[in-house]
């Protein structure tokens, strides 16, 4: 317990990303504990735990949820329709509360309308701050595609950083 | 402006104080195309961990990890032949066939498809284990089950807890899953189990009916 025990916290908040759902956060960390607790020798001997963890995490996350979901093809495209600019220029050159609001409900929107492989590195890099090298071998991918993901995504975000104070 | 000030500059302007962000930085920026990259990562990073996650429900880690270690307790446990094991390897499924429902009191029998409701009988505030018996035509190696509880009812060991959802592979033929069924209080309650595999899916219904221990002795004889 006292292995993991620290690591739940962050293995649920990028399971809430990845899933946008707190019932299937928190199955799917249930789902990787018990799959874990047969390999705590083997978890011993790791020297940087976390982003082993989370390669386990997102590794059950495509085989439980991406794998079973039906097309959510409409629903993104229907949902990145709703970042308007205005909210997101409101927040920024005023920065209330409400507008706020608006903008984190237009980036989730927007993250939305990115493809799975893009988000999974958004989320990964600038939510946990892992590097591209990190990120290649968490998800067993080369590092440039990481960062070609990460290019990807700038540029399907880049209304946000229109909507930027710069 | 060096780079070095201006991303500096940019951080505290993002973070904290938009005054940073003044004329010569813009200026910057718009020249700059390695600083600008740096500017909107900055900005990004902070929109999205700005993002809210609703926290998970009360005791979650404690309780996730009470599972991991009691699941492994059971996957360690001799097994009887032939027999699953709580959150391990097997509840079953019959996709085309029909499902089987072996409770201790009964005789094994099969339960035709549209059959009302099963009904196990419990005793308030006492457990009876309740072995579901499904048969599966062909081994399904990533099946999911999910043990859905209504407000009545729970399973022993597994307090608070009103939803489990695992991975278990599926062997062909028969499977058992067993539930330590606790009847929470004195009115009945409901218990959905769900097979899931390559997007088919099987759901199995049992109302849980409260009946007096003394009843529950004798059915459990």
């Amino acid at each position: 317990m006292r292995l993991l025990g620290p690591h739940i916290e962050i293995m649920y908040r990028m399971a809430y990303l990845w899933t946008r759902s707190q019932q299937d956060a928190e199955d799917l960390v249930q789902d990787v504990l018990i799959r874990l607790a047969d390999r705590v020798e083997e978890m011993l001997a790791i020297e940087q735990l976390r982003p082993w963890l989370l390669k386990v995490l997102y590794n059950r996350f495509v085989d439980l949820y991406r794998r079973n979901r039906t097309s959510p093809i409409v629903e993104l495209t229907s949902n990145s329709d709703a970042v308007a600019e205005d909210p997101l220029q409101r927040a920024a050159a005023e920065g209330n509360e409400e507008d706020r609001l608006h903008l984190q409900q237009a980036l989730t929107a927007a993250l939305e309308s990115l493809d799975d492989d893009q988000r999974d590195v958004v989320m990964l890099h600038f939510v946990e701050g892992y590097t591209a090298l990190e990120i290649a071998e968490m998800l067993d991918v080369n590092v440039g595609t990481v960062k070609s993901r990460l290019q990807r995504a700038k540029t399907k975000l880049k209304k946000f950083f229109q909507a930027g104070p710069f | 402006m060096q780079c070095a000030e201006v991303r500096i500059r940019v951080e505290q302007a993002i973070e904290s104080d938009a005054k940073a962000f003044d004329g010569s930085v813009r200026d910057h920026l718009a020249r700059c195309g390695s600083c600008r990259h740096h500017a909107e990562d900055v900005w990004l990073r902070r929109l999205l961990k700005d993002l809210p996650v609703p926290p998970p429900a009360e005791g979650f880690a404690g309780r996730a990890l009470d599972n991991a270690w009691t699941a492994k307790a059971g996957r360690e446990a001799p097994q009887r032949p032939g027999h699953g094991r709580w959150l391990a390897s097997a509840a079953a499924l019959l996709l085309a066939v029909g499902v089987l429902l072996k409770a201790p009191w009964q005789s094994l029998e099969p339960a035709l498809i549209g059959t009302p409701m099963q009904v196990v009988q419990v005793a308030p505030q006492s457990v009876r284990q309740v072995e579901l018996l499904m048969v599966s035509g062909k081994p399904l190696p990533e099946a999911y089950i999910t043990v859905q509880l209504d407000e009545h009812v729970g399973l022993a060991g597994y307090p608070g807890i009103s939803r489990v959802r695992w991975q278990a592979p599926i062997s062909a033929g028969n499977n058992q899953l067993s539930l330590p069924v606790l009847l929470l209080g004195e009115h009945g309650g409901v218990i959905v189990v769900e097979v899931e595999s390559g997007g088919a899916r099987k759901r199995m219904t049992f109302a849980v009916e409260s009946v007096t221990e003394e009843k529950q002795a004798l059915l459990t004889i």
